[in-house]
């Protein structure tokens, strides 16, 4: 599968693009930047977004976003691409609200300590869309 | 005749009508009817004349001495009636209802028994030649058991009085009896429908709704004026012993004096005898009104002239106003002095009056400037009687102040507890996404942790270079994790108030050079130049905090900071110290950058990650300046502008005030 990890801290972003290359034998392209986002969402070469939702000071269209956001944009232009969001927010219920609000297909709470569920989940989303 | 004397109820009408009555009926030359006044002197208040054989009289005055008092004695206690013949110098005086002819005929045909004859007091006689008068009938007229008056007849010749006569005259003397206490009836119900009237009046006007100082001067400014005052002031205690006395003053006043008010001097409330505070009084300590007719007259009142010398104030009414037992004020009325002005008969010294009786009755008009006006019991009741209603409304007054005090008491209250509950409920929220975003932040760094040492674990590493690039960044994840629970630790130790500052007289420049050193291997890294121009000796400092304050924001100017230079400045402005460190990094794009001191919060757009950091550097430093005395603030011109933060010190310890 062809992964978009959205995610803004780098350390972070490359030893989870380690993991999911390791243990799903994924491709993984990290970005934070919305532009390459839509630019690659829209070329059709990307199978699964993974959000993180605590994305400050990024920019769209003179905007400040975050995941939570940037999800919903992109839901609204492709229905069917699977968006699995990210969240350091401990909350169930602040969890569930965000997944609402962006429209995502499911969430995972860092830090993430079940990866076997972690890649089942992507595993099940991918599957799901055409 | 009766009835056209009781034609009306007034009271001088009646009396003219009974002279009229009466000269008609005797024909003698002149009636008169005689007041006495509480003083003892009398007045003619009514007369009638026939011809101009004998003078007017009316309105004149004369004195006490012109009736000796065994005489008004004899007048009330027998109802004596005195028929006096000058011709014979005899005078008859008779019980009722016995009738006198005065005459020698008459007396000699009279048997003895009924008459009390004897020869009239030349002086008497004397008195009566002098007036023009050859006889004389004099009837006593009562009233309430008191000798109200006389109603006399006068002729200058000697004249007959038949027995029918004297007792048709006794008859219109019990008339005018009569009519003098229904008059005086009438006047006392008018007075009460006055003084009632009055009340109601200024009751309405009290009790109108919102009591106002405007009403409460109406008020007085009538009271001054119904009791013929020329002015008059209200005072009032104070509610408690915090506020001043009231004092509402109209008209006339006492010299203002240099402290306080004239019902504050001790010497004042002990003439007036009003108790020294408004404590609850007890049955023996409460006062009553005080009546001066007079403030010159007494010696008692001298002490008090001096305030009253320059005013025209000559007595006053003093009415302390209390209720229940609680003493309230009080209300003082002022009166000034008056021109009196009386027509005597004739000129009369007392003091020879018996040696030598007048020999002319010519009006003599007697001026008596400056006099003081004596308050009559009507006035001292209708005073009385407002006390009461004036105390009433004042209770009321203070009621409602009180309770519009105790309701804005408590509104106050309310507003100070609503923003307290406003301001907790802040620190709460404020404390409560202090707390989410630090365990947001916390597992981030956490989450690469477990990310490197999964892959280790697993042994996900194809190459020496690839294990260490997983030891590398798990190694870095926890060290970015140990700073940020250092740096979260270090703001719940300032906020908890458990950080000990060790202020000292700090040297500047020293500590600048050695941040020089610490930084020099950064400058040389990256390609950026660092410089330090600090016009500043020492600063009033804690100097491990200002180190870590100066290595932070130096850490930062680096850190966004690619190509340029890092400068620190120390310069003098307003007495102290300012300290700025200026880079030619990313800048700022926000519009209020300083929001950069919240916890957590970075602004450094898409490429922030990349220069790590906790987002408490700022936090941090904001708190440690502003402990230390100072300020701190941000200033960028836009992105890729350049940052400056600049933070104050104070250049030696403050005044410990």
């Amino acid at each position: 599968m062809n992964i978009l990890l959205v995610e803004d801290d780098h350390l972070l972003a490359r030893g989870t693009a380690r993991l999911l290359q390791r243990l799903g034998g994924h491709h993984v392209y990290i970005t934070m930047e919305p532009e390459v986002i839509f630019h690659h969402c829209a070329a059709g070469e990307v199978d699964l977004v993974i959000m993180d939702i605590n994305l400050s000071g990024v920019y769209w269209q003179g905007q400040a976003v975050d995941g939570v956001d940037i999800s919903r944009q992109l839901k609204e232009r492709y229905h069917h691409l699977p968006i699995l969001l990210v969240t350091a927010y401990a909350l169930r219920t602040e969890q569930q609200s965000l997944l609402l609000n962006s429209q995502a297909d499911g969430y995972f709470a860092k830090p993430i300590t079940d990866y076997k569920s972690f890649l089942t989940t992507i595993a099940q989303l991918c599957q799901r869309s055409p | 005749m009766s009835t056209r004397i009781r034609q009306s109820l007034e009271l001088d009408e009646i009396l003219a009508a009974t002279a009229l009555e009466l000269r008609n009926f005797l024909r003698t030359d002149r009636i008169k009817v005689y007041r006495f006044h509480p003083d003892g002197h009398g007045e003619v208040v009514a007369e009638a004349r026939t011809g101009e054989r004998l003078p007017s009289l009316m309105g004149l005055h004369f004195p006490e001495e012109d009736i000796p008092a065994f005489i008004r004695e004899r007048y009330l206690k027998s109802h004596t009636r005195t028929i006096v013949n000058v011709a014979s110098g005899m005078i008859t005086l008779n019980s009722p209802p016995v009738g006198v002819m005065v005459g020698r005929q008459w007396l000699q045909e009279r048997p003895s028994d009924d008459l009390f004859q004897h020869e009239v007091d030349p002086c008497h006689i004397e008195y009566l030649t002098n007036m023009g008068i050859m006889s004389s009938l004099v009837v006593p007229v009562l009233h309430h058991q008191e000798l109200w008056g006389l109603l006399i007849s006068h002729h200058s010749e000697t004249r007959l009085i038949s027995r029918e006569d004297l007792y048709i005259v006794q008859n219109l003397a019990d008339q005018v009896s009569l009519a003098i206490a229904q008059a005086s009836l009438l006047d006392q119900a008018r007075k009460l429908a006055q003084r009632e009237a009055f009340i109601n009046r200024i009751v309405s006007l009290l009790h109108a709704p919102r009591g106002s100082d405007d009403l409460i001067d109406t008020a007085l400014t009538w009271t001054i004026e119904v009791l013929h005052g020329n002015g008059g002031r209200l005072f009032l205690y104070p509610l408690d012993w915090k506020s001043a006395p009231r004092l509402y003053a109209q008209g006339q006043q006492p010299v203002q004096l240099e402290v306080g008010l004239l019902e504050e001097l001790p010497l004042w409330r002990e003439a007036m005898a009003l108790p020294s505070s408004p404590m609850p009084l007890c049955a023996a300590d409460y006062p009553t009104m005080q009546v001066v007719t007079d403030l010159y007259a007494n010696s008692e009142w001298q002490a008090l002239t001096p305030y009253f010398q320059e005013t025209p104030i000559r007595g006053f009414l003093v009415l302390p106003l209390c209720f229940g037992q609680e003493m309230l004020g009080c209300l003082t009325v002022f009166r000034g002095p008056t021109d009196t002005e009386t027509f005597w008969a004739g000129y009369h010294n007392p003091d020879e009056r018996q040696a030598f009786p007048r020999r002319s009755f010519t009006q003599w008009q007697h001026f008596r400037r400056n006099q003081a006006q004596p308050w009559t019991e009507e006035e001292v009741t209708l005073l009385k009687a407002l006390g009461g209603h004036l105390s009433m409304a004042v209770m009321q007054n203070r009621l409602y102040q009180c309770e519009r005090e105790q309701r804005l008491l408590l509104e106050m209250r309310n507003q100070a507890l609503t923003s307290a509950r406003v301001a907790a409920e802040e620190a709460s929220r404020l404390k409560s996404d202090f707390l989410a975003s630090t365990s947001h932040e916390l597992r981030t760094p956490l989450a690469s942790t477990l990310n490197y040492l999964k892959l280790l674990k697993e042994g996900f590493y194809d190459n020496e270079a690839e294990l260490k690039e997983f030891i590398d960044g798990a190694y870095q994840s926890t060290v970015n994790l140990v700073s940020i629970i250092n740096d979260v630790l270090d703001i719940a130790k300032i906020e908890a108030g458990h950080l000990v500052l060790n202020l000292e007289s700090v040297d500047l420049p020293a500590l600048l050079e050695e941040q020089n050193t610490l930084f020099t291997p950064e400058s040389r890294r990256y390609g950026v130049s660092l410089t330090i121009d600090c016009a500043i000796k020492h600063v009033w400092a804690d100097q491990t905090k200002l180190r870590q304050v100066l290595t932070n924001l130096l850490a930062n100017a680096f850190k966004f900071t690619d190509h340029g230079q890092v400068q620190v400045q120390a310069v003098l402005s307003d007495s102290m110290a300012e300290i700025s460190i200026s880079d030619t990094g990313i800048g700022i794009e926000m519009s209020d950058p300083n929001v950069l001191f919240e916890p957590f919060v970075q602004a450094s757009g898409s490429t922030e990650r990349h220069y790590g950091g906790t987002g408490l550097g700022l936090t941090i430093c904001k708190f440690l300046v502003e402990r230390m005395g100072g300020q701190i603030w941000l200033y960028s011109l836009g992105k890729n502008q350049g940052t400056t933060v600049t933070f104050t010190l104070p250049l030696t310890q403050p005044n410990q005030e």
